[in-house]
């Protein structure tokens, strides 16, 4: 870094030009360093502040768009008004989909976003806005480009009919990406699937209508009618949706998890897409159209097929894959999520065909896992022996075995999820950390027999990689009982080695406070934290102990976000 | 993006600067000879002066390789470094390129002989660190080697990645705003 001692005396300013500066920015990892570089001057302000107000996320709404809402309120007061620069505002939700239907907040978005010309990509993943915002957004920014609403029953929570869409319709013409998810989908009629089918004909690269289920007494209301009537709108929904793809062949992201008429949708997507890159679907009454659709769709590059029926073999899915690609050239598929598969044993022997895999997801029922414990790890082994290019696993691993074989050939894994570990131990841990140095993030779960011996090394050997570590639980249980598990020597090894460390679950709350306060400040990144209370009479203690000092630790660490107490 | 609103001026200053050369008798050898602004002249394959947008234009606008070009505002030392660079580079296919969305070129790795590029242009006789990589960063953004430009503005983050404000400001040696400045800036 800079040698102040070497420094000529009289050292003149450097000077950059103003797009060298921003292609500077765009390389800055986090948003915290765009700030402090924008801060720096001037010209490196008008440089960055595009850059730090382009892509808006809120994770938890209700508090953070609360503090955007205050600052977008008063522009006249601000340098610079931000709402200029705002390209991407995506909107997650922190909770789980039946308790954000029941407490949405009211972010007023419309009023925000009538003042945001560049707006292109808006994204929600909660029920936040209604027909009358969408209308008003929709005449605002023209020029979206991509959108994904939710839609609540309740009139309070932001509900979205055929109007809303209507509107986005008659003038968004911009338009390539739609995804749509809805909790009551009889607000949806073929008149707003017929709008979408018409307005961006052939031009639409992206679609998605999915289905949410939120559990809620009395609030879902199914239009009235009798049966006739449910089969005739049944119909035309079909229709409509019919429409949609045979008007838009370029199709290339397409995911359907929708109730009804799925099933001549699919039949009429398998009729007419070629250009398929990314399928996703759910509740397939029958595997026969999907089976149709990725025959015809060979260069696909993703698979997600949930809720399967788990009664149909599911190699009936991948084997068109096989059969459609020469032996030369191999299927380009290199992301997998099956989801709801009890098969292991056979459909793991068909994934070494696929050499190109780098997601990989396949997660059976848990029980069926364990059932055929020695099995299963066997089987994995082999394919792991063949996959060297994977990046994420999630996939039932019980004991050593999957992880000696990643450690040996997988050298480009990312992310690992062995929560089912239960019989990982120490050495293979140990291996896997030395043989797969770009590991980020790693979920341990329950791996009982982990101990501080293993994880300190850990720390060591991947250092700066490590950005997400969870605790095996079991351990950590054990650690409080007073045998051997997890010490505060892990989370100094973690301090010490692991700069760049943002996640960190499981840790157990019988650590003592004073080292917890004397170790987080030093784990700079960190912003999510969660500790682990056992069950026992000593855990519910320092657990009551933790609970009351929780401010204080969120004090302590300068980027935290969230911190909580997992039971 | 940036890169082709500068290709157009570059196009046309090569055009003016080589116009003389138009006369001369056209080469088919893929060699050419350039000079930078001290004086020093380096002789480069056709294919490896191709990296640079600016030369690649130029080639196209001119038809053949002219005479010894002068190249304006790149010292000697950085042409070297900007040849090592490309010499390197000039098969690969997938160079960080102006189509790259910005996440896969924020998320793009430095490759192990990038790495060390970099480390021997800091370790150039005891600089100050900054100005070398600058020079250079400049210089690429003349030249207009999209890859280059990559490789420097990711260096050249990574110096200030972590670091305050008042230390960027050092590195750079920008003069501290005026409170007033600073306060309207913090707003």
């Amino acid at each position: 870094m800079a040698d102040s001692g070497r420094l000529p005396p009289k050292r003149r300013q450097i000077t950059l030009p103003h797009e060298l500066i921003e292609a500077v920015a765009q390389q800055l990892p986090s948003l915290v360093d765009l700030l402090s570089t924008a801060l720096v001057s001037k010209p490196w302000f008008a440089a960055c502040v595009g850059f730090l107000w382009r892509k808006i996320s809120c994770s938890s709404p209700e508090c953070m768009w609360e503090r955007y809402r205050k600052l977008f309120a008063r522009p006249p007061r601000l340098f610079y008004d931000y709402r200029q620069a705002v390209q991407h505002l995506h909107v997650e939700a922190a909770v789980a989909w039946p308790a954000i239907v029941a407490g949405s907040p009211k972010l007023q978005l419309h009023k925000v976003l009538t003042k945001c010309p560049r707006l292109s990509v808006l994204k929600l993943d909660c029920p936040v806005v209604s027909d009358d915002d969408l209308w008003v957004i929709s005449t605002s920014c023209r020029q979206l480009r991509a959108l994904a609403v939710v839609s609540s029953p309740t009139e309070a929570h932001g509900r979205i009919t055929d109007e809303g869409i209507l509107a986005v319709a008659k003038n968004c013409a911009q338009m390539r990406h739609i995804r749509i998810r809805i909790v009551d989908r009889s607000l949806l009629t073929e008149r707003a699937f017929q709008a979408v089918a018409r307005a961006w004909a052939g031009r639409l690269r992206t679609f998605a209508l999915e289905w949410v289920q939120a559990r809620m007494g009395g609030m879902g209301v199914v239009g009235g009618g009798g049966e006739e009537d449910a089969a005739e709108s049944e119909r035309r929904i079909a229709d409509a949706l019919r429409e949609i793809i045979e008007l838009n062949p370029g199709l290339h992201t397409v995911s359907f998890d929708w109730p009804c008429a799925l099933a001549p949708t699919l039949a009429a997507a398998a009729a007419s897409l070629r250009a398929l890159q990314f399928l996703r679907v759910a509740h397939a009454p029958d595997p026969v159209p999907v089976a149709a659709i990725i025959a015809a769709n060979p260069a696909l590059r993703s698979l997600s097929v949930l809720e399967f029926d788990s009664t149909v073999d599911p190699t009936c899915l991948l084997l068109p894959l096989l059969s459609a690609s020469p032996a030369t050239s191999p299927s380009p598929l290199d992301s997998l999520d099956l989801d709801g598969v009890g098969f292991l044993p056979t459909l793991l022997p068909l994934l070494p065909n696929f050499t190109a895999l780098t997601h990989l997801r396949v997660s059976p029922s848990r029980r069926a896992a364990a059932l055929h414990r020695h099995e299963t790890d066997a089987v994995l082994s082999t394919v792991l022996a063949v996959l060297p290019n994977l990046v994420t696993l999630d996939i039932p691993i019980l004991g050593d075995g999957p992880l000696r074989e990643l450690a040996t050939s997988c050298p480009y894994l990312e992310t690992l999820d062995v929560v089912d570990g239960r019989g990982i131990t120490n050495q293979a841990l140990i291996l896997l950390s030395k043989g797969c140095p770009s590991l980020s993030s790693l979920h341990l779960g329950s791996a009982a027999s982990v101990t501080d011996q293993s994880l300190v090394i850990v720390a060591r050997s991947l250092g700066p990689t490590l950005r997400r570590l969870h605790l095996p639980f079991g351990a950590a249980g054990r650690a409080m009982a007073g045998a051997s598990g997890i010490s505060p020597n892990t989370l100094e090894a973690l301090a010490t080695f692991c700069p760049n460390l943002e996640a960190l679950v499981n840790v157990p709350v019988a650590t003592p406070f004073n080292k917890l306060i004397e170790l987080l400040p030093r784990m700079e990144r960190l912003n999510t934290l969660a500790f682990l209370a056992g069950r026992d009479h000593d855990a519910f203690e320092a657990r009551a102990v933790l609970g009351e000092r929780l401010e204080e630790v969120r004090r302590a660490c300068r980027r935290l976000r969230d911190c909580w107490i997992n039971e | 993006m940036f890169h082709r609103a500068n290709l157009r001026n570059n196009s046309k200053n090569g055009r003016s600067q080589v116009g003389q050369n138009r006369n001369s008798k056209k080469k088919p050898v893929a060699k050419l000879t350039l000079i930078t602004e001290d004086n020093e002249s380096f002789t480069v394959c056709k294919k490896v002066a191709e990296m640079s947008m600016f030369f690649k234009n130029m080639l196209q606008d001119t038809e053949g390789i002219p005479a010894p070009f002068i190249v304006p505002n790149v010292s000697g030392y950085d042409l070297k470094k900007i040849i090592e660079y490309c010499s390197y580079h000039c098969l690969d296919t997938d160079c960080p390129n102006d189509n790259d969305s910005l996440r896969s070129r924020r998320d793009r790795k430095i490759g192990h002989w990038d790495e060390t590029f970099v480390r021997n242009i800091i370790n150039k006789d005891g600089d100050p660190v900054i100005d070398n990589l600058v020079g250079l960063t400049k210089a690429a953004y003349f030249l207009d080697i999209p890859g280059l430009i990559w490789l420097m503005t990711k260096s050249i983050a990574n110096t200030i990645d972590p670091k305050p404000i008042a230390e960027i400001r050092e590195i750079f040696n920008v003069p501290v705003p005026s409170e007033r400045e600073e306060e309207i800036l913090q707003r």
